[in-house]
Protein backbone atom coordinates (compact mmCIF):
# COMPACT_ATOMS: atom_id res chain seq x y z
CA UNK A 1 0.00 0.00 0.00
CA UNK A 2 1.87 2.61 -1.35
CA UNK A 3 -0.07 5.65 -2.66
CA UNK A 4 0.43 6.00 -6.09
CA UNK A 5 3.71 3.85 -6.64
CA UNK A 6 3.22 -0.05 -7.57
CA UNK A 7 4.93 -2.86 -5.85
CA UNK A 8 5.11 -6.38 -5.47
CA UNK A 9 2.20 -6.39 -3.30
CA UNK A 10 0.01 -3.98 -5.86
CA UNK A 11 1.19 -7.06 -8.95
CA UNK A 12 -0.29 -9.73 -6.82
CA UNK A 13 -2.90 -7.73 -5.68
CA UNK A 14 -3.68 -6.94 -9.57
CA UNK A 15 -3.81 -10.66 -10.69
CA UNK A 16 -6.79 -11.30 -8.04
CA UNK A 17 -8.91 -8.10 -8.77
CA UNK A 18 -11.18 -10.18 -11.17
CA UNK A 19 -11.97 -12.72 -8.60
CA UNK A 20 -12.42 -9.91 -6.22
CA UNK A 21 -14.68 -8.14 -8.37
CA UNK A 22 -16.64 -11.52 -8.90
CA UNK A 23 -16.98 -12.19 -5.14
CA UNK A 24 -15.25 -15.50 -5.37
CA UNK A 25 -12.43 -15.14 -2.87
CA UNK A 26 -12.72 -16.70 0.33
CA UNK A 27 -12.56 -14.06 3.69
CA UNK A 28 -9.43 -13.47 4.65
CA UNK A 29 -7.92 -13.12 0.78
CA UNK A 30 -11.44 -10.78 0.50
CA UNK A 31 -9.71 -8.38 3.36
CA UNK A 32 -6.23 -8.67 2.33
CA UNK A 33 -7.64 -7.01 -1.05
CA UNK A 34 -10.13 -4.51 0.36
CA UNK A 35 -7.54 -3.21 2.72
CA UNK A 36 -4.74 -2.66 0.15
CA UNK A 37 -7.30 -1.13 -2.57
CA UNK A 38 -8.65 1.27 0.29
CA UNK A 39 -4.92 2.29 1.29
CA UNK A 40 -3.85 2.26 -2.53
CA UNK A 41 -4.86 4.76 -4.85
CA UNK A 42 -3.23 3.37 -7.70
CA UNK A 43 -4.60 0.03 -7.17
CA UNK A 44 -7.94 1.38 -6.97
CA UNK A 45 -7.73 3.67 -10.08
CA UNK A 46 -6.91 -0.12 -11.44
CA UNK A 47 -9.76 -1.98 -10.23
CA UNK A 48 -11.90 1.53 -10.79
CA UNK A 49 -11.31 0.66 -14.55
CA UNK A 50 -13.76 -2.79 -14.03
CA UNK A 51 -15.66 -1.62 -11.16
CA UNK A 52 -16.20 2.01 -10.32
CA UNK A 53 -17.71 1.63 -6.66
CA UNK A 54 -13.79 0.90 -5.75
CA UNK A 55 -13.30 4.54 -5.29
CA UNK A 56 -15.46 4.43 -2.33
CA UNK A 57 -13.17 2.09 -0.34
CA UNK A 58 -10.84 4.84 0.23
CA UNK A 59 -13.78 6.29 2.79
CA UNK A 60 -13.01 4.34 5.50
CA UNK A 61 -13.36 5.84 8.61
CA UNK A 62 -10.04 6.81 10.24
CA UNK A 63 -9.50 8.05 13.62
CA UNK A 64 -10.90 10.91 14.69
CA UNK A 65 -8.96 13.71 17.26
CA UNK A 66 -10.05 14.43 20.42
CA UNK A 67 -11.70 17.54 19.77
CA UNK A 68 -13.98 15.82 17.59
CA UNK A 69 -15.56 14.61 20.53
CA UNK A 70 -15.74 17.22 22.92
CA UNK A 71 -19.32 18.32 24.43
CA UNK A 72 -20.33 14.92 22.85
CA UNK A 73 -19.81 12.51 25.96
CA UNK A 74 -21.37 15.62 28.33
CA UNK A 75 -24.20 16.59 25.72
CA UNK A 76 -25.01 12.34 25.83
CA UNK A 77 -24.81 12.19 29.69
CA UNK A 78 -27.08 15.35 30.10
CA UNK A 79 -29.64 14.14 27.90
CA UNK A 80 -29.84 10.45 29.24
CA UNK A 81 -30.04 12.70 33.41
CA UNK A 82 -32.74 14.66 31.77
CA UNK A 83 -34.49 11.51 30.56
CA UNK A 84 -34.35 9.88 33.60
CA UNK A 85 -35.62 12.83 35.75
CA UNK A 86 -38.00 13.58 33.40
CA UNK A 87 -41.62 11.56 33.34
CA UNK A 88 -41.99 11.97 29.99
CA UNK A 89 -38.46 10.78 29.53
CA UNK A 90 -39.05 7.70 31.61
CA UNK A 91 -42.54 6.65 29.85
CA UNK A 92 -40.19 7.28 26.43
CA UNK A 93 -38.04 5.00 28.01
CA UNK A 94 -40.76 2.59 28.66
CA UNK A 95 -42.28 2.44 25.73
CA UNK A 96 -39.04 1.64 24.10
CA UNK A 97 -38.51 -1.23 25.87
CA UNK A 98 -42.57 -2.29 24.98
CA UNK A 99 -42.08 -1.60 21.41
CA UNK A 100 -42.90 -3.53 18.87
CA UNK A 101 -41.77 -6.32 17.72
CA UNK A 102 -42.26 -7.72 21.28
CA UNK A 103 -45.70 -7.08 21.51
CA UNK A 104 -46.33 -7.63 17.60
CA UNK A 105 -47.59 -11.12 19.10
CA UNK A 106 -50.10 -9.77 20.72
CA UNK A 107 -51.52 -6.91 19.64
CA UNK A 108 -51.52 -7.94 15.87
CA UNK A 109 -54.01 -11.08 17.05
CA UNK A 110 -56.09 -8.78 19.61
CA UNK A 111 -56.46 -6.39 16.83
CA UNK A 112 -57.56 -8.98 14.56
CA UNK A 113 -60.22 -10.44 17.15
CA UNK A 114 -61.37 -6.86 17.55
CA UNK A 115 -62.17 -6.31 13.75
CA UNK A 116 -63.92 -9.74 13.63
CA UNK A 117 -66.18 -8.91 16.89
CA UNK A 118 -66.80 -5.45 15.61
CA UNK A 119 -67.71 -7.19 12.01
CA UNK A 120 -69.82 -9.59 13.89
CA UNK A 121 -71.88 -6.57 15.53
CA UNK A 122 -72.60 -4.31 12.82
CA UNK A 123 -73.48 -7.42 10.37
CA UNK A 124 -76.29 -8.65 13.25
CA UNK A 125 -79.86 -8.97 11.46
CA UNK A 126 -81.38 -5.56 12.22
CA UNK A 127 -78.62 -3.48 13.97
CA UNK A 128 -78.52 0.00 12.97
CA UNK A 129 -76.21 1.36 15.33
CA UNK A 130 -75.92 2.25 18.86
CA UNK A 131 -78.73 4.24 20.09
CA UNK A 132 -81.00 2.88 17.73
CA UNK A 133 -83.59 0.21 19.13
CA UNK A 134 -83.11 -3.36 16.82
CA UNK A 135 -85.52 -2.83 14.32
CA UNK A 136 -88.31 -6.49 13.96
CA UNK A 137 -86.88 -8.62 10.87
CA UNK A 138 -90.79 -9.23 10.17
CA UNK A 139 -90.56 -13.02 10.85
CA UNK A 140 -92.51 -14.36 13.67
CA UNK A 141 -90.59 -15.56 16.24
CA UNK A 142 -91.63 -19.31 17.70
CA UNK A 143 -90.86 -18.42 21.14
CA UNK A 144 -93.31 -15.19 20.86
CA UNK A 145 -96.69 -16.13 21.92
CA UNK A 146 -99.85 -16.63 19.20
CA UNK A 147 -101.35 -12.74 18.31
CA UNK A 148 -104.91 -12.83 19.11
CA UNK A 149 -106.87 -10.45 17.17
CA UNK A 150 -108.44 -7.99 19.47
CA UNK A 151 -112.31 -6.97 19.05
CA UNK A 152 -112.94 -4.44 16.67
CA UNK A 153 -109.40 -4.68 14.81
CA UNK A 154 -110.07 -5.18 10.87
CA UNK A 155 -109.48 -8.50 10.94
CA UNK A 156 -112.23 -8.80 13.02
CA UNK A 157 -114.64 -7.61 10.23
CA UNK A 158 -116.19 -10.65 8.96
CA UNK A 159 -116.04 -9.15 4.67
CA UNK A 160 -115.86 -6.00 3.07
CA UNK A 161 -118.05 -5.52 0.38
CA UNK A 162 -117.43 -3.23 -2.44
CA UNK A 163 -114.31 -1.83 -1.03
CA UNK A 164 -112.28 -3.92 -3.95
CA UNK A 165 -113.44 -4.28 -7.29
CA UNK A 166 -115.46 -7.62 -8.52
CA UNK A 167 -112.76 -7.86 -11.12
CA UNK A 168 -111.32 -11.60 -10.71
CA UNK A 169 -110.28 -12.70 -12.85
CA UNK A 170 -112.33 -14.23 -15.61
CA UNK A 171 -114.26 -11.85 -17.69
CA UNK A 172 -117.63 -12.22 -18.18
CA UNK A 173 -118.33 -14.41 -15.13
CA UNK A 174 -120.18 -12.71 -12.13
CA UNK A 175 -117.35 -13.07 -9.88
CA UNK A 176 -118.23 -13.51 -5.68
CA UNK A 177 -116.36 -11.40 -3.53
CA UNK A 178 -113.65 -11.96 -2.27
CA UNK A 179 -113.50 -13.57 1.54
CA UNK A 180 -111.44 -11.34 4.30
CA UNK A 181 -109.62 -13.77 6.02
CA UNK A 182 -108.61 -13.91 9.79
CA UNK A 183 -104.81 -13.01 10.58
CA UNK A 184 -102.88 -11.47 13.77
CA UNK A 185 -102.51 -8.12 12.82
CA UNK A 186 -103.91 -5.16 13.30
CA UNK A 187 -103.11 -3.48 10.33
CA UNK A 188 -103.13 -6.39 7.04
CA UNK A 189 -105.64 -7.79 5.71
CA UNK A 190 -105.69 -11.11 3.22
CA UNK A 191 -108.43 -11.05 0.52
CA UNK A 192 -109.36 -14.56 -0.29
CA UNK A 193 -110.26 -15.40 -4.49
CA UNK A 194 -111.28 -18.54 -4.95
CA UNK A 195 -111.22 -20.00 -8.17
CA UNK A 196 -113.26 -20.77 -10.93
CA UNK A 197 -114.26 -21.84 -13.97
CA UNK A 198 -111.05 -24.01 -15.60
CA UNK A 199 -108.65 -23.37 -12.98
CA UNK A 200 -109.47 -23.95 -9.10
CA UNK A 201 -106.38 -21.60 -7.94
CA UNK A 202 -107.12 -20.19 -5.10
CA UNK A 203 -105.12 -16.53 -4.59
CA UNK A 204 -104.47 -14.46 -1.89
CA UNK A 205 -104.16 -10.97 -2.19
CA UNK A 206 -102.44 -9.21 1.00
CA UNK A 207 -103.08 -5.46 2.07
CA UNK A 208 -100.76 -4.38 4.49
CA UNK A 209 -100.07 -0.04 4.47
CA UNK A 210 -97.37 -0.61 6.93
CA UNK A 211 -95.04 -2.35 4.43
CA UNK A 212 -92.84 -0.15 3.30
CA UNK A 213 -90.72 -1.16 -0.13
CA UNK B 1 -13.15 -5.66 31.59
CA UNK B 2 -14.59 -7.65 28.98
CA UNK B 3 -17.19 -6.53 26.89
CA UNK B 4 -20.17 -8.92 27.68
CA UNK B 5 -19.05 -7.79 31.23
CA UNK B 6 -19.42 -4.22 30.34
CA UNK B 7 -22.61 -4.54 28.64
CA UNK B 8 -24.09 -6.83 31.52
CA UNK B 9 -23.04 -3.98 34.13
CA UNK B 10 -24.50 -0.99 31.68
CA UNK B 11 -27.88 -3.34 31.11
CA UNK B 12 -28.11 -3.24 35.22
CA UNK B 13 -28.03 0.32 35.23
CA UNK B 14 -24.73 1.44 35.59
CA UNK B 15 -23.44 4.67 33.92
CA UNK B 16 -20.19 3.71 34.42
CA UNK B 17 -20.02 0.98 32.02
CA UNK B 18 -22.30 2.91 30.12
CA UNK B 19 -19.86 5.77 29.44
CA UNK B 20 -16.90 2.92 28.69
CA UNK B 21 -19.15 1.46 26.00
CA UNK B 22 -19.90 4.46 24.40
CA UNK B 23 -16.18 5.99 24.23
CA UNK B 24 -15.37 2.21 22.75
CA UNK B 25 -17.91 2.04 20.19
CA UNK B 26 -18.27 5.67 19.06
CA UNK B 27 -15.87 6.39 16.31
CA UNK B 28 -17.61 2.91 14.44
CA UNK B 29 -20.87 4.23 15.08
CA UNK B 30 -20.08 7.81 13.91
CA UNK B 31 -18.32 6.21 10.64
CA UNK B 32 -21.35 3.82 9.85
CA UNK B 33 -23.61 6.52 10.07
CA UNK B 34 -21.20 9.07 8.60
CA UNK B 35 -21.21 6.80 4.80
CA UNK B 36 -24.92 6.80 5.13
CA UNK B 37 -25.58 9.94 5.94
CA UNK B 38 -23.04 11.93 4.28
CA UNK B 39 -22.65 14.76 6.66
CA UNK B 40 -20.50 14.59 9.71
CA UNK B 41 -22.13 16.71 12.05
CA UNK B 42 -25.27 15.06 10.98
CA UNK B 43 -23.17 12.08 11.76
CA UNK B 44 -22.68 13.16 14.68
CA UNK B 45 -26.03 13.98 15.63
CA UNK B 46 -26.91 10.45 14.38
CA UNK B 47 -24.12 8.58 17.04
CA UNK B 48 -25.49 10.84 20.16
CA UNK B 49 -29.04 9.42 19.08
CA UNK B 50 -27.84 6.15 19.16
CA UNK B 51 -26.32 5.94 22.33
CA UNK B 52 -29.48 7.46 23.72
CA UNK B 53 -31.38 4.92 22.20
CA UNK B 54 -29.34 2.46 23.43
CA UNK B 55 -29.29 3.25 26.81
CA UNK B 56 -33.30 2.61 26.71
CA UNK B 57 -33.01 -0.57 25.40
CA UNK B 58 -30.17 -2.09 26.78
CA UNK B 59 -32.35 -3.62 29.37
CA UNK B 60 -33.48 -5.89 26.50
CA UNK B 61 -30.50 -7.03 25.17
CA UNK B 62 -30.13 -10.49 25.13
CA UNK B 63 -27.25 -12.31 27.67
CA UNK B 64 -24.72 -14.32 25.39
CA UNK B 65 -26.14 -11.94 21.83
CA UNK B 66 -24.31 -10.55 19.72
CA UNK B 67 -23.78 -6.99 21.05
CA UNK B 68 -22.06 -5.53 18.33
CA UNK B 69 -24.71 -6.15 15.52
CA UNK B 70 -27.15 -4.62 17.86
CA UNK B 71 -25.97 -1.35 17.98
CA UNK B 72 -24.66 -1.60 14.30
CA UNK B 73 -28.24 -2.59 13.45
CA UNK B 74 -30.02 0.62 15.58
CA UNK B 75 -27.06 3.36 14.06
CA UNK B 76 -28.23 2.04 10.21
CA UNK B 77 -31.97 2.50 11.35
CA UNK B 78 -31.35 5.77 12.94
CA UNK B 79 -29.03 7.10 10.20
CA UNK B 80 -31.33 5.47 7.35
CA UNK B 81 -33.82 7.86 8.64
CA UNK B 82 -32.26 10.37 9.39
CA UNK B 83 -30.71 10.74 5.84
CA UNK B 84 -34.60 10.64 4.40
CA UNK B 85 -35.15 13.55 6.86
CA UNK B 86 -32.49 15.65 7.15
CA UNK B 87 -30.19 15.48 3.94
CA UNK B 88 -32.55 17.79 1.57
CA UNK B 89 -31.47 20.29 4.29
CA UNK B 90 -28.03 20.14 4.77
CA UNK B 91 -24.68 21.40 3.32
CA UNK B 92 -21.99 18.90 4.00
CA UNK B 93 -19.65 20.44 6.49
CA UNK B 94 -15.57 19.65 5.90
CA UNK B 95 -14.16 16.36 8.01
CA UNK B 96 -10.32 17.46 6.81
CA UNK B 97 -9.42 19.17 9.90
CA UNK B 98 -11.36 16.88 12.62
CA UNK B 99 -9.66 13.35 11.08
CA UNK B 100 -6.41 12.31 12.25
CA UNK B 101 -4.28 12.37 8.57
CA UNK B 102 -3.40 8.59 7.75
CA UNK B 103 -2.02 9.46 4.54
CA UNK B 104 0.76 12.14 5.49
CA UNK B 105 1.86 12.18 1.67
CA UNK B 106 -0.91 13.38 -0.65
CA UNK B 107 -0.99 16.88 0.42
CA UNK B 108 -3.80 17.60 2.95
CA UNK B 109 -6.00 20.29 1.56
CA UNK B 110 -6.41 18.03 -2.12
CA UNK B 111 -6.69 14.84 -0.07
CA UNK B 112 -9.77 16.14 1.73
CA UNK B 113 -11.21 18.29 -1.09
CA UNK B 114 -11.56 15.17 -3.18
CA UNK B 115 -12.59 12.72 -0.19
CA UNK B 116 -15.28 15.25 0.33
CA UNK B 117 -16.18 14.65 -3.48
CA UNK B 118 -16.14 11.56 -3.32
CA UNK B 119 -18.13 11.45 0.03
CA UNK B 120 -20.82 13.68 -1.68
CA UNK B 121 -21.05 11.15 -4.46
CA UNK B 122 -21.41 8.34 -2.45
CA UNK B 123 -24.24 10.10 -0.65
CA UNK B 124 -25.76 10.96 -3.47
CA UNK B 125 -25.62 7.29 -5.27
CA UNK B 126 -26.45 5.24 -2.27
CA UNK B 127 -29.50 6.83 -1.29
CA UNK B 128 -30.55 4.80 -4.41
CA UNK B 129 -29.93 1.39 -3.06
CA UNK B 130 -32.48 -0.23 -1.14
CA UNK B 131 -31.60 -0.24 2.91
CA UNK B 132 -29.95 -3.64 3.11
CA UNK B 133 -27.57 -2.97 0.12
CA UNK B 134 -26.48 0.41 1.61
CA UNK B 135 -26.16 -1.45 5.02
CA UNK B 136 -24.27 -4.29 3.15
CA UNK B 137 -22.19 -2.24 1.01
CA UNK B 138 -20.87 0.22 4.30
CA UNK B 139 -20.29 -2.24 6.66
CA UNK B 140 -18.62 -4.79 4.09
CA UNK B 141 -16.62 -2.90 1.46
CA UNK B 142 -16.33 0.41 3.51
CA UNK B 143 -16.36 -0.42 6.92
CA UNK B 144 -14.53 -3.94 6.18
CA UNK B 145 -16.41 -5.98 8.42
CA UNK B 146 -16.50 -9.90 7.31
CA UNK B 147 -19.36 -11.22 5.33
CA UNK B 148 -20.37 -13.09 8.29
CA UNK B 149 -20.25 -10.07 10.89
CA UNK B 150 -22.50 -8.19 8.60
CA UNK B 151 -24.85 -10.96 7.91
CA UNK B 152 -25.06 -10.74 11.98
CA UNK B 153 -26.14 -6.96 11.65
CA UNK B 154 -28.76 -7.36 8.82
CA UNK B 155 -29.80 -10.78 10.34
CA UNK B 156 -29.59 -12.49 7.29
CA UNK B 157 -27.35 -15.04 5.83
CA UNK B 158 -23.63 -14.24 4.09
CA UNK B 159 -25.26 -15.32 0.63
CA UNK B 160 -27.59 -12.97 1.20
CA UNK B 161 -25.13 -10.31 2.01
CA UNK B 162 -22.57 -11.71 -0.96
CA UNK B 163 -26.02 -10.83 -3.07
CA UNK B 164 -27.16 -6.97 -1.66
CA UNK B 165 -23.40 -6.61 -2.02
CA UNK B 166 -23.42 -7.29 -6.01
CA UNK B 167 -26.64 -5.12 -6.16
CA UNK B 168 -24.89 -2.46 -4.63
CA UNK B 169 -21.51 -2.34 -6.74
CA UNK B 170 -23.93 -2.41 -10.11
CA UNK B 171 -25.88 0.11 -9.12
CA UNK B 172 -23.72 2.46 -7.72
CA UNK B 173 -21.28 2.18 -11.06
CA UNK B 174 -24.82 2.45 -13.44
CA UNK B 175 -25.13 5.64 -11.05
CA UNK B 176 -21.76 6.99 -11.65
CA UNK B 177 -21.91 6.38 -15.46
CA UNK B 178 -25.55 8.28 -15.70
CA UNK B 179 -24.46 11.30 -13.24
CA UNK B 180 -20.80 11.50 -12.66
CA UNK B 181 -19.36 10.18 -16.05
CA UNK B 182 -15.87 11.50 -15.30
CA UNK B 183 -15.66 8.65 -12.08
CA UNK B 184 -17.12 6.22 -14.36
CA UNK B 185 -14.89 3.39 -16.80
CA UNK B 186 -13.29 4.44 -20.10
CA UNK B 187 -13.41 2.00 -22.52
CA UNK B 188 -10.50 2.09 -23.82
CA UNK B 189 -9.84 1.96 -28.27
CA UNK B 190 -8.20 -1.55 -28.95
Amino acid sequence: MNGDRIDDGCLELRALLPAWIRDELDETRRQEVRRHLAGCAACREQAAETDPSVLFLGLEGRPLRPEFWQGFDAALRARIQGEQATMAGRLAGWAERFRIPRLAYVTIPAAMLLVVAGTLILSRPGFRGPGHPPVASGIPSPYERPIVPRAGSPAARPEVQGTLPAAWPIAGQASDPPALEEVGSAAARVYRFDGAGEDPTTIYFVVDETINF
Amino acid sequence: MQDADLVQRAAEGDLEAFTLLVESRRERVFWIACHVVGDFELARDVAQEVFLRLFRVIRRFRKGGRFDAWLYRITLHLAIDAARRERPHRQAAPLADLAEGSEPRAPAAAEGLREREVRRIFADLAARLGPKQRAAFVLREIEGMSTGEVAAVLGTTESTVRNHILQARRLLKEGLSARFPEYAPKTRPR
